[in-house]
């Protein structure tokens, strides 16, 4: 087995006098897909925060594609590489792309920041990275305001590919998209890593999500890593009471709401 | 299988074409339109009134005190003896150019303590929010007054006093707008691409609530325009025989009490015209930014 791209080690993060992440530990292999599942508020975003450097955690360490990342980036190269390292894509497509700057824009001017080139070579990437997420020429040049959030969600993922990442966090990216959408995006996203040999990190409280993208999971409750393996063995075989009420609680074909007994 | 049961049709918003942040007018209506054009008016008078002038401040002559309107002279004579509406022309430059350093000086500061605020937030914010605070105890006028008991009465002094007592509201109103901004999800995916704090703030955060910009200095402008004129017209502003309306209201007091009010009229008239013009346009403007903010 090769040695993991990712490896989180004893991260924490507390909020005052709230844990929100307790002694979170996980690795993610070359090429691999984790996913990072749990109710709401179980600290999973928080833990997207910290892989990113949105947030610095309070105790514990986040080594990156062989180099340490725990601590802020000091120096404009270094804020760059880490840019280079881990891209993410948020869960609200309406607020994460900027409303006065076109799709091909936004991707540009990531290229120019990492990669540079003439205009007509970054031209090209755009493009090709438009093709990549299935955007035809209209959308990458229209506002977000005129896409649906399907397209948007497509823009926000060519442009955290644009700085070619070798690890790429999705927080929820497909939660506010319909069914249908979804599963696109899904395929498009299992592409792209047939494509590129990205490993990725999957946030998510949808376990159909989950099981269609990534190979291992770890399950959060309230901070704490509560189970963690191959994402097949945790959905079907749950040891841990948490994982299986979270796995019962999805509805399912043949499932009846029960009315709760008020006595 | 049960009836679906009877869905209301979602009723789609019709968006505007959006304007956010674009300094234009569309959205304003015709009031918007004719105030716009009223300031275009009143800056090119500031610009060309001394060519357009028939006559000069200084020649004044006390036999044409009062005079009223003759053939040549349109609007008659000042207590002094100088033609008025020579007056008013030659006056617009520095009664318009005045707001325009408050206005500018204070919409500098405010958005540059705004954003740190806003980006900063923590101990930064607070800081800069106590600073703002004990600012906001000093009346606009109190601290000109005392800037030109300092440093001198002038234009400058009065403008760049009332710069720094706007300066808190303006930051008040854009560090709200810049909050909001800030905790919206492209700004995090900007920082994690790498961009250093200054260029997203510069490139896309300033950008985004230029529309709120453009409303609060315009409202500004009005308030600035009435405040100078009032320094003026205590004498800690523009200093006579340079013309200003200000100076022209205070100058056209004599003349009120012995029934000729024409000068203190016209000059008071003239500042009305500006600042409802500017102020009725800075309104839609305003209103404008709030309703395309999503």
């Amino acid at each position: 087995m090769s040695e993991p791209i990712l490896t989180a080690s004893g991260l924490t993060k507390v909020f005052g006098d709230h844990t929100a992440v307790d002694d979170v530990s996980f690795a993610l292999p070359e090429g691999g897909s984790l996913a990072i599942v749990g109710e709401s508020g179980s600290g999973k975003t928080t833990v997207a925060k910290l892989l990113t450097g949105l947030e610095r955690a309070t105790a514990g360490s986040i080594m990156a594609c062989g180099r340490d990342r725990s601590l802020p980036a000091r120096s404009a190269a270094e804020r760059r590489r880490r840019g280079a390292e881990v891209q993410i894509v948020f869960q609200d497509p309406y607020s994460s792309l900027d409303p006065r700057q076109s799709g091909a824009d936004s991707i540009d001017e990531v290229r120019r920041l990492h990669r540079g080139g003439s205009r007509a070579e970054r031209a090209a990437r755009v493009t090709e990275l438009a093709d990549l997420v299935g955007l035809d020429n209209r959308q990458l040049h229209a506002l977000p305001r005129d896409l649906s959030g399907g397209q948007r969600q497509r823009i926000a993922i060519a442009r955290a590919l644009a700085a070619e990442p070798r690890i790429l966090v999705l927080d929820e990216s497909v939660a506010a998209l319909d069914v249908s959408i979804q599963a696109q995006i899904l395929n498009m996203l299992g592409d792209i890593r047939d494509a590129t040999g990205v490993s990725y990190i999957l946030i998510s409280h949808d376990l159909a999500v989950v099981r269609q993208l990534t190979d291992d999971a770890i399950v959060m409750h309230r901070g704490r890593v509560v189970e963690a393996g191959p994402t097949a063995r945790i959905l079907d075989d749950p040891q841990e009471d948490y994982t299986r009420l979270l796995r019962d609680s999805v509805p399912r074909p043949g499932w009846k709401p029960q009315r709760r007994q008020v006595a | 299988m049960s009836a679906m049961p009877a869905t209301t049709p979602i009723e789609t918003v019709d968006r505007e074409p959006s304007v956010r942040g674009l300094p234009g007018l569309r959205g304003t209506g015709i009031v918007g339109h004719v105030c716009a054009a009223i300031l275009a008016l009143a800056v090119l008078i500031a610009i060309v009134g001394p060519l357009l002038a028939p006559y000069s401040a200084t020649e004044i002559s006390l036999s044409n005190s009062f005079v009223g309107p003759t053939g040549d002279h349109y609007l008659g004579f000042t207590g002094q003896g100088a033609d008025l509406l020579s007056l008013l022309l030659l006056g617009a430059r520095s009664s318009i150019l005045g707001p325009l350093i408050v206005v500018v000086a204070a919409m500098v500061l405010g958005v540059v303590v705004a954003i740190i605020s806003a980006w900063r937030g923590g101990i930064v914010d607070q800081v800069l929010s106590v600073i703002m605070d004990v600012l906001f105890a000093f009346p606009g006028i109190l601290l000109a007054i005392l800037a030109a008991a300092v440093f001198g009465a002038s234009l400058q002094t009065a403008a760049i006093a009332l710069a720094i007592a706007y300066a808190p509201y303006i930051a008040r109103v854009l560090r709200a707008a810049a909050i909001r901004e800030r905790s919206r999800e492209y700004i995090a995916a900007l920082e994690v691409q790498g961009f250093s704090a200054w260029l997203i703030c510069l490139r896309h955060l300033v950008p985004n609530i230029s529309g709120l910009i453009v409303a609060q200095g315009t409202i500004l402008f009005g308030y600035a325009m009435v405040d100078l004129a009032a320094i003026s017209y205590i004498g800690l502003g523009v200093q006579p025989p340079q013309p200003d309306w200000g100076v022209m209201v205070a100058q056209g007091q004599s003349g009120v009490l012995q029934g000729y009010p024409a000068e203190s009229l016209a000059a008071g008239l003239c500042i009305i015209i500006v600042v409802v013009a500017v102020n009725l346009l800075g309104e839609r403007l305003n209103a404008r930014s709030q309703g395309s903010a999503r």
